[in-house]
């Protein structure tokens, strides 16, 4: 019993941050890695 | 704020006087300087002119020129102190309005322009490394971000604008920048030129003296420069030109505190250098002197940003983005007019041979190349020789394309073959932890969920970190080594073919990376259609997300030739890329609206470090996303597996088909029948929305241990690709059509907002519906070929 409930708390807890993923990706698809795009495109 | 703003009977004080030339000193001899105060007596009908009272007397200011004296009022100067202290007096001293204006004062508005690939981000990242904010703000077609920084009791505002070869209109980019220099305060240009192309990039910095701006050039990369035995007197070609020049090494940092010190001087007016001259325009001198007369005559209609002298220039090249700015004078027809004749006269004297604006370009060629006679000598070492020497070798018209290619093979053979021993340690790691859970953990959900779910799904995408790093350590040393734009260059051609530009090519060599920054490198495109084509056909282009993917399934069922096939998926990418641009070019764009040019950046080798901290920081966001985003949808995956949980008359294979994924699966079953799939493998697929490497840990979880019963011995290691071979749901037909379609289908949630931000919804919905179209027509004809064979 035990078990399933935090089980349950795990799987809850990856939906929501799944969501949150994916909303912050469709908000900013490039957030974190835009020194690294200037990097590389420096270097192209 | 300016002095533009204030209402009558408004009160301020002078902070500085905008603008150059004669006006900026005729209004400081009139007592406009740091401190005056001054107040509004009255504005004119129709608010033009306006009268003012400075140092006691009276006099008339129009609103444009009023427009470029910076003061401050006493209001704020309250709202100042207030922002630094609680506890203000209503009463603002003297002494505090002086002291805020000693602060604005120490307030340095930088703007870094250069040729593209000269180093300024480099730079940029340099400065800003080591200072407190960093902002990013989006223009329409090109970025300028802007940092604020301090040194040394200045506050220096420097903003990173787009890399252009000159100033004209005739790029976004040109645009942008000009625009910038013109309607932003700008106290110094910082130029950045990298000397091993001098006479290129100085060819911007005759334009910024055109313009009459306080320039400071940035030599970059003088170490290059050092090491090629030339030497060049820069002191000298300073004074010349009329402007501080600092070597300095962008990436490590050399020379950066001197820059700044210059830039300091420059803006103090105390650096010796500094001085405004004119380049002689030869043929077209005076007719350039004589509309330039007239517009410094007409000086109070003309806008103050920039010289009449440029105004002129610019008139007569026939610059149409300067000839609207001016056309709102009301002296506007009689400039047109004097234009016209004086271009008449050039024509005639000129001949059909030279236009007005290739003059102006020789001249100013002419003059570089003077300038640098005295100050540079070349030294004709080997380098230049052998690089010309690889140079005729990997561009060669024929030979070029088949070297290309071989990179390209030994590439994913490496990545294939190299990459399978750390592979093998990996799974024996993942399988090891998956033994400990299994036996320290009391059977249950948790445990389940621990094993099965995390371990599973995470695990199996974490094996393939040593493809990644191999393929990424490829691209490194391509990218540093300047092979790739070579590779652009011979692909010129091909792309002008399928109606792209070379340019083009530097995108979609991103997209193998990864597709989002990709989408994002399309802005140095000009043309707006080939740039829309570019991203159009960009998510064709395999990213490293989807490596797993193949490596898991040629690894598992093309064991002997898969580093070939795997050449061959991202050939068969390319492949589609160039029809769908040519099909786009064909019905959709049927015209290109600018030409073609592109650099080609010398050949530099690569430095051990800088190739490894490159492939590390790819690496370092893999491992991320396996912490992050693969890990949830792991669990969620898992938990749409397993619940609702299985009834002791239900098989495992039962339960699976009856789980809340197996129904999804089942429901979209028909859309992947006809490609050989099962309901798992569209399971995975659409997971793959998210993020592609989604796709491998789905399969991870789906197939942790469906069919171990059915498992013989010799496959009894319980490795993904054994459980794989043994579920008996993929035959060599099926298996092509799933990287067929993991290839071509829908691109990730991020790339589609990439596109979605760059190009509208429209567009982000167009590249969806046509790539899982063409991926769905592809997979079912490569399926229907591969069960004939």
């Amino acid at each position: 019993m035990m078990q399933t409930i935090i089980s349950i708390i795990i799987v809850i807890i990856a939906i929501l941050l799944l969501l949150r993923y994916l909303w912050l990706e469709i908000k900013n698809p490039c957030r974190g890695c835009t020194k690294q795009c200037d990097k590389r495109r420096d270097r192209l | 704020m300016r002095l533009s703003e204030l209402k009558t009977g408004e009160s301020a004080t002078v902070i500085r006087v905008l603008g150059h030339g004669g006006f900026r000193r005729r209004m400081m001899e009139m007592g406009f300087v740091r401190g005056s105060k001054i107040s509004v007596i009255l504005n004119a009908p129709l608010k033009d002119p306006i009268e003012y009272q400075i140092l006691g007397y009276n006099l008339s200011l129009r609103r444009s020129e009023a427009e470029m004296i910076v003061v401050i009022t006493e209001q704020e100067a309250i709202d100042r102190l207030m922002a630094q202290q609680q506890n203000v007096e209503t009463i603002v001293a003297d002494e505090d309005i002086d002291s805020i204006i000693t602060r604005r004062k120490h307030h340095i508005n930088i703007a870094l322009v250069g040729n593209p690939n000269s180093g300024k981000t480099s730079l940029y990242n340099k400065i800003a490394g080591t200072n407190e904010h960093v902002g990013n703000y989006s223009g329409v077609t090109v970025d300028a971000k802007s940092i604020c920084c301090r040194y040394k009791d200045y506050e220096l505002h420097i903003t990173d604008l787009p890399g252009t070869y000159a100033l004209s209109a005739y790029t976004p980019e040109e645009r942008y920048v000009r625009s910038h220099l013109a309607n932003n305060s700008v106290d110094i240009v910082l130029n950045v030129v990298c000397v091993s192309n001098l006479e290129r990039n100085l060819y911007l910095t005759t334009e910024l003296i055109d313009m009459s701006q306080n320039v400071v050039v940035a030599l970059n990369m003088y170490d290059e420069l050092e090491a090629s035995g030339a030497t060049l007197d820069y002191d000298l070609l300073g004074k010349m030109m009329g402007l501080p020049m600092v070597p300095i090494i962008g990436n490590t940092g050399r020379g950066v505190e001197q820059l700044l010190d210059t830039i300091i001087a420059t803006y103090e007016g105390v650096d010796s250098h500094t001085r405004h001259i004119h380049i002689n325009q030869g043929i077209v001198e005076q007719s350039v002197v004589t509309l330039g007369k007239v517009l410094k005559e007409d000086r109070d209609t003309l806008p103050k940003c920039f010289p009449p002298r440029y105004f002129a220039m610019k008139m007569l090249e026939g610059d149409s983005e300067i000839v609207d700015m001016l056309s709102s004078s009301p002296n506007f027809d009689k400039w047109r007019q004097i234009a016209e004749q004086e271009q008449e006269h050039l024509k005639s004297d000129l001949g059909d041979d030279e236009d007005i604006e290739s003059t102006f370009a020789n001249q100013k060629y002419g003059f570089i190349l003077g300038a640098l006679r005295e100050t540079y000598t070349e030294n004709r070492d080997n380098r230049r020789e052998v690089m010309r020497y690889i140079d005729e070798v990997v561009t060669h018209p024929i030979w070029g394309y088949p070297i290309f290619l071989f990179v390209m093979w030994v590439m994913f053979y490496c990545t294939f073959s190299l990459g399978k021993y750390p592979q093998e340690w990996l799974e024996m790691g993942v399988s090891l932890i998956s033994d400990l859970f299994n036996s320290i953990m009391t059977d249950g959900v948790l445990k389940d969920l621990v094993v099965d779910g995390i371990i599973g799904g995470v695990g199996s995408v974490i094996v393939f970190l040593p493809n990644i790093m191999i393929l990424y350590l490829f691209i490194a040393f391509m990218e540093d080594s300047g092979y790739l734009s070579r590779a652009a260059f011979i692909m010129d051609k091909l792309m002008h073919k399928i109606g792209l530009h070379g340019k083009s090519f530097i995108p979609l060599v991103m997209g193998f990376g990864c597709n989002v920054p990709a989408i994002m490198a399309t802005r140095t495109i000009e043309s707006k259609s080939s740039r829309l084509i570019t991203a159009l056909i960009l998510p064709f282009m395999s990213c490293s997300a989807r490596l797993p993917v193949y490596i898991l399934l040629l690894g598992t069922f093309f064991t002997t030739n898969s580093g070939t096939i795997l050449f061959c998926l991202y050939l068969l990418g390319i492949l589609v890329a160039i029809l769908s641009a040519r099909l786009m070019r064909r019905f959709m764009f049927t015209t290109d609206e600018t030409p073609f040019v592109m650099e080609l950046a010398p050949y530099r080798i690569p430095t051990l470090r800088a190739t490894v901290s490159h492939m590390w920081e790819r690496c370092a966001e893999y491992l991320k996303k396996m912490g992050g985003l693969i890990l949830v949808a792991s669990i969620v995956v898992w938990f749409l597996t397993y619940f609702p949980q299985q009834t002791e008359q239900q098989t495992k294979v039962e339960h699976y088909e009856n789980s809340y994924i197996g129904r999804i699966g089942k429901s979209c079953e028909p859309i992947f029948e006809p490609l050989g799939l099962n309901w798992k493998s569209g399971v995975a697929l659409i997971s793959g929305i998210a993020a592609k490497e989604i796709m491998v840990s789905t399969i991870g979880v789906l197939y942790t241990d469906a069919q171990s019963e059915q498992l013989t011995d010799a496959q009894s290691d319980n490795t993904l690709h054994s459980r794989l071979i043994s579920s008996g749901d993929f035959t060599t037909p099926s298996v092509l059509a799933l990287l067929v379609f993991t290839l071509l289908y829908f691109p990730c949630i991020a790339t589609l907002t990439a596109i979605a931000s760059e190009f509208g919804k429209r567009w982000a919905l167009v590249s969806a519906i046509y790539s899982t179209s063409i991926a769905w027509i592809f997979a079912f004809v490569i399926y229907q070929i591969a069960q004939l064979l």
